[in-house]
């Protein structure tokens, strides 16, 4: 938008400020600082160094119950785990000593044939 | 451009077929044996042992077990630290002829595929029993046993799964209540087990 000399010169030409430009300005210095002072409170407020003692000690409570039941629960998972593992080692065992009682019993039988001698067995093995 | 996608089409499904042709022999090769056929015995035995030990299972108890100051312990552990699984199904029957030959030709039909190999095998026609033992042997080495002990009363599948040190499995002998001795001595007298053991 073209502008000339003249429009510029009106543009910065000086001006009186509006009778209650000083109080409005004031006023608003005096606001700034009551609105810190309520943020502030506010703050204060919900600090919890003024929450009531219940309610206090009730949400310390909470804190440490969460806290036990966190670790009762590791307590039990670790538990189960060992019985099972403990379950996993007689059934092992179980299957082993039917494996070698079977091997045993065939081994026994075998050795009966003529065919089949241990001694040939052994060495097949 | 349908034909870029006409020669991708057929490069996933020639992939896909040599994939499944791969699939196919290490199927074969496994040494786990399929026992579900067995089950419906359970309701006709007096006694059942049904052990059925996964390799998570084993390597947690095989962890356990060597956490322990026990000698025997450690080579029960040492024993089942590389197995994949071991699966025990064992039936007593208070009389005979509770389980036909179709039961165990289920299992002795498995035991012929390929990497199966019969070391061991009595048959008595006098006391109507069959036993035998296989081995499946990878490289030299044992990396699956099936016992299979079929008697008049008596039927019991072993599958151990893995790589087994047969010299470890006969170290074992005399303790945990497993046998002294394996092979060529009298059989001792059965010891019910703890876990899966189930008298009717």
């Amino acid at each position: 938008m073209p502008f000339s000399e003249d429009d510029l010169r009106a543009a910065l030409r000086r001006k009186e400020p509006s009778a209650d430009f000083t109080a409005k300005v004031m006023a608003r210095l005096g606001e700034q600082p009551a609105q810190k002072g309520r943020g502030m409170r506010e703050m204060k407020e919900f600090s919890l160094l003024r929450w009531p003692v219940m309610l206090r000690w009730a949400v310390a409570g909470a804190v440490a119950a969460v806290f036990l039941l966190g670790l009762g629960l590791q307590q039990y998972q670790r538990r189960q785990q060992q019985a099972r593992a403990e379950q996993a080692r007689r059934q092992t065992i179980l299957a082993l000593q039917i494996t070698a009682q079977k091997m045993d019993h065939v081994f026994h039988r075998a050795s009966r044939t003529p065919v089949q001698s241990p001694a040939n067995i052994k060495e097949q093995l | 451009m349908k034909f870029i996608f006409a020669i991708k089409r057929g490069r996933i499904a020639l992939l896909a077929a040599v994939m499944a042709l791969l699939a196919v022999p290490g199927y074969a090769q496994s040494a786990r044996l399929e026992l579900k056929n067995l089950e419906k015995l359970s309701s006709k035995a007096s006694e059942v042992t049904d052990v059925t030990l996964d390799g998570d299972l084993l390597q947690m108890a095989a962890k356990f077990t060597a956490k322990s100051d026990d000698k025997d312990a450690h080579e029960v552990s040492d024993l089942i630290k590389g197995l994949a699984g071991i699966y025990v199904k064992s039936f007593e029957f208070d009389k005979p002829n509770q389980y036909t030959q179709a039961d165990v030709e289920g299992i002795r039909s498995q035991l012929a595929a390929p990497g199966w190999t019969r070391i061991v095998q009595s048959t008595s026609k006098r006391d109507a029993e069959t036993n035998e033992i296989y081995l499946m042997k990878k490289e030299g080495k044992i990396v699956g046993v099936a016992i299979l002990v079929a008697e008049p009363q008596e039927l019991t599948v072993v599958n151990i799964v893995g790589p087994i040190d047969m010299d470890k499995l006969g170290e074992l002998g005399g303790k945990f209540g497993v046998p002294a001795q394996i092979a060529g001595q009298p059989a001792h007298n059965k010891k019910s087990g703890e876990a899966g053991h189930e008298k009717k």
